[in-house]
């Protein structure tokens, strides 16, 4: 053929050189559409796959709330107080994660019956340690009317610290952790590195009780701060218009506080932006507003802390030292007799009708739901031999779960070692046992270390034995008796008791993570040994 | 091979030497060492948790568990010695007072009902529709003045102690009985979760869960709101005193009569406010 040829077929010639008959048009067909269903699938499979796990790991690693509180999110670091010449400054040390609070807060932090512990305003478990300036005279006596306002207390609590001086207190906050203090804004100047100034949120808004009414079973509950700022702007002349009963509006001024509040209390409807501490002063009513909160759910903090209140507050340092606890020892008990097994049913067991047994009897249990386990576990380590709910039961539990698993991996792996091995061991003299530990072994160690990786993720992974018999305390493993929980446990409890859902996602986040290393340690541990034996 | 049995042999070190430290941590000399299982009501569960961390700062040494399997298995467990505390969230039975359970009241609670906020629009139900929906009479909101949609009514385990405390309070006082068809949740947590979670349903919970899932809303009940004003003057309808279980009278100079006077003290009955509960002296 020449190029013009090739270049510009004849039309007619070209349809008599299909060599195609119909047969395998339909073939090539049906090539094409399988091949099209594989890919959509693989590809939906991919997307399924990077969709679960990046939403846990969204969820896990961002938090994104509305809260309401008593007081609107609009944040004073310097606080102007009525009668004080000078303007107020609340300060805290810098190890306390903490940049706002609602005036409510602080009034516990100074004034509750015991230290106030800063796990309430931001889940970090920290004991609150006040300190006040006793010669501050005049000046301490407004602030705490500020913070106790309502209250008939003449002096600080007891474990309130005394200062002498702003720069004392100023050094106390320094040093002390989760201390807090106050001072005048003169004395604000220049802080220490160590201390930092704490935002208050006092503006709330304070309304007529009809506003809170319900009126056909409906009931105004909270309002959003974009709500809350319309309101204060002027822009809502029916509490219709943002969720709450057919009432109309009044705005009342804040300025004048007694008449203003005495025009709220008898006016239906009537609403007023005003500090919080004339809402308990005057006995009215406000309506709680959202914040809209967002940060980092997964942070180092999570990871390094211990867990405290339930696990609402802190970390999860001991859950995830537990979790290794427990995978340490399930592997330490559950390995070397699932290994030994094997090389016995592969090495040296006669291949008749009593393995076939055994064989199909692992194969039984390695299907069994772990719950049943876990109800044999309770059974027979808790109950009859009385070891308790507590690590050692639980441990040994896991241990008989996991043992089926790495029975039949390793005695996949050692059957799949070729027999000319072992006869060219034999061969040069060695005995049985030199073989298998010499040659067998090294060879089929591939297989077993994944048979094992394969325990470690079941074991990292249960739950439903561990409700029965580890208990769900959440310190740290003190002695083979000592109930614990491990990361799954806890997720669940987090999740199951409705302590937290942002801890929840950022403890599977942590999971997820957790077996995504353990894979890719696993991975690489096998090409290693891959190369090392040589196969 | 050599590798593997070294590190092998290095963990058991260190295990057997975890192991010993754990021991001698343990012998080490303090009246109240040792381990306590407390356990009943997961209403109460949240009081001893933290009276217990807090606890931990003052004795160390004594290791403070607690299940939260419900009421009834608390006193079952206090009068069996499996508990040395029992806690239950309702009123003691005459058989078990005669079995020889001793009450002692920690915290008033009522409990509140909630439904899930983003379909049920009602803020207010009265009593007898209360009664009507848990015994089953009333199956849809439209029934009762809300949307065309079946009620999915939540109910605790027969073990609750909020359980035994709301039918003493609702159903009961009409002669009736709690339908059988509703879904069953075993704690208060996993109440308020399920109610937040689950389109048109309704639950109960103790007030210091209200506001835990962000899916539920309190309803009043008879234009009564629940809070905490409304229980101590008695004019709300389903409240209850939390009480600790003892198999006779606590031993003098004992951590569990220690304890109980802790939760008893100021300090105590400031934890009781701070999980949300009503302190006994307010």
């Amino acid at each position: 053929m020449s190029s013009a040829e090739v270049l510009n077929p004849p039309v007619s010639k070209g349809r008599k050189e299909v060599v195609s008959s119909p047969q395998s048009r339909k073939l090539r067909m049906q090539e094409k559409v399988a091949k099209g269903i594989i890919w959509g699938l693989a590809a939906l499979t991919i997307a399924i796959l990077v969709w679960i796990v990046g939403y846990l790991m969204v969820k896990g690693l961002r938090y994104n709330n509305m809260t309401p509180y008593n007081v609107t999110p609009y944040v004073e670091r310097v606080i102007d107080l009525d009668g004080t010449e000078d303007d107020l400054v609340f300060i805290i040390n810098r190890g306390v994660r903490e940049q706002d609070i609602e005036v409510d807060g602080l009034r516990t932090l100074f004034n509750k019956r015991r230290n106030e512990n800063w796990g309430f305003y931001n889940e970090q478990n920290l004991r609150a340690q006040p300190v006040v300036n006793e010669n501050a005279g005049d000046f301490s006596v407004q602030v705490k009317d500020f913070i106790l306002a309502g209250e008939d207390l003449d002096d600080y609590r007891g474990y309130v610290e005394k200062a002498s001086s702003w720069d004392e207190v100023i050094s106390y906050v320094g040093g002390t952790e989760g201390a807090i203090g106050f001072l005048p804004a003169s004395e604000a100047a220049d802080l220490p590195r160590d201390v930092k100034v704490l935002g208050v949120r006092r503006k709330a808004i304070a309304v007529n009780p009809s506003v809170l009414m319900i009126k056909d079973s409906r009931m105004l509950r909270e309002l959003t701060d974009k709500q809350a700022e319309k309101i204060a702007a002027g822009e809502v002349s029916n509490w219709m218009e943002v969720g709450g009963t057919d009432l109309p509006l009044t705005l009342l001024d804040s300025e004048n506080i007694e008449v203003n509040m005495e025009a709220l209390q008898s006016t239906e409807g009537a609403v007023m932006l005003t500090d919080y501490r004339y809402v308990a002063e005057y006995g009215v009513r406000s309506v709680p507003v959202l914040r809209h909160e967002t940060g980092w759910n997964l942070t180092w903090h999570f990871i390094t802390e211990a867990p405290a209140r339930s696990g609402q507050w802190g970390g999860i340092s001991y859950i995830i030292i537990n979790t290794f606890f427990l995978i340490l020892f399930t592997i330490l008990f559950s390995a070397p007799v699932g290994v030994m097994a094997a090389i016995y049913m592969v090495e040296y067991a006669k291949q008749g009708r009593l393995m076939r047994i055994l064989r199909m009897g692992t194969e039984t249990l390695s299907g069994i739901p772990s719950i049943v386990f876990g109800l044999f576990g309770f059974i027979f380590f808790v109950r009859i031999l009385g070891m308790g709910i507590g690590f050692i039961s639980s441990t040994l539990t896991v241990t008989l779960m996991v043992l089926p698993t790495i029975i039949r991996t390793s005695e996949e792996a050692l059957k799949s070692v070729p027999q000319s091995f072992r006869e060219g061991s034999l061969a040069l003299g060695a005995t049985k046992l030199q073989t298998i530990i010499k040659v067998v072994l090294p060879a089929a160690s591939p297989g077993i270390l994944t048979g094992i990786i394969l325990a470690v993720g079941r074991t990292v992974g249960e739950t439903a034995v561990l409700i029965y018999t580890l208990g769900s305390n959440y310190d740290l493993v003190s002695g083979p008796s000592s109930s614990a929980r491990v990361l799954s446990l806890h997720l669940y409890m987090l999740f199951s008791e409705a302590l937290s859902f942002d801890r929840t996602f950022a403890t599977g986040a942590v999971l997820v993570i957790l077996i995504l290393l353990t894979n890719f340690s696993a991975t690489f541990m096998m090409k290693r040994m891959n190369k090392n034996s040589g196969m | 091979m050599k590798k593997i049995m070294s590190v092998l042999m290095v963990l058991m070190v260190a295990a057997s030497a975890f192991a010993a430290g754990q021991q001698e941590a343990a012998s080490s000399e303090a009246s109240f060492a040792g381990n306590y299982a407390f356990g009943g009501s997961s209403t109460v569960e949240p009081i001893i948790r933290a009276a217990a961390e807090e606890y931990a700062e003052i004795h160390p040494e004594a290791k403070i568990s607690y299940d939260a399997p419900g009421s009834s298995a608390g006193v079952r467990g206090a009068l069996d010695g499996t508990y040395s505390i029992g806690a239950a969230s309702r009123a003691l039975k005459d058989s078990e007072i005669a079995d020889g359970a001793v009450p002692t009241a920690i915290a008033k609670d009522g409990v509140a009902v909630v439904v899930n906020s983003a379909s049920v629009p009602m803020d207010d139900i009265t009593m007898d529709q209360l009664i009507a929906i848990y015994a089953g009479e009333v199956t849809n909101w439209s029934e009762i003045g809300g949307p065309d949609a079946t009620i999915v009514v939540f109910n605790r385990d027969e073990a609750s102690g909020t359980r035994s405390c709301f039918n003493d309070a609702t159903v009961k006082t009409a002669k009736k009985s709690f339908t059988e068809t509703a879904a069953i949740v075993t704690s208060n947590g996993d109440m308020v979760a399920k109610v937040g979670s689950t389109p048109y349903s309704i639950g109960y919970c103790g007030f210091g869960y209200l506001g835990r899932d962000a899916g539920t809303k309190s309803v009043s009940v008879d234009m009564i709101t629940p809070e905490v004003s409304h229980v101590l003057d008695g004019t709300y309808p389903v409240q209850r005193d939390l009480i600790l279980i003892t198999n006779g009278a606590v031993p003098a100079g004992s951590l569990e009569e220690a304890f109980i006077n802790y939760i008893l003290s100021d300090e105590g009955q400031e934890i009781v406010a701070e999980e949300k509960f009503i302190p006994l002296n307010s």
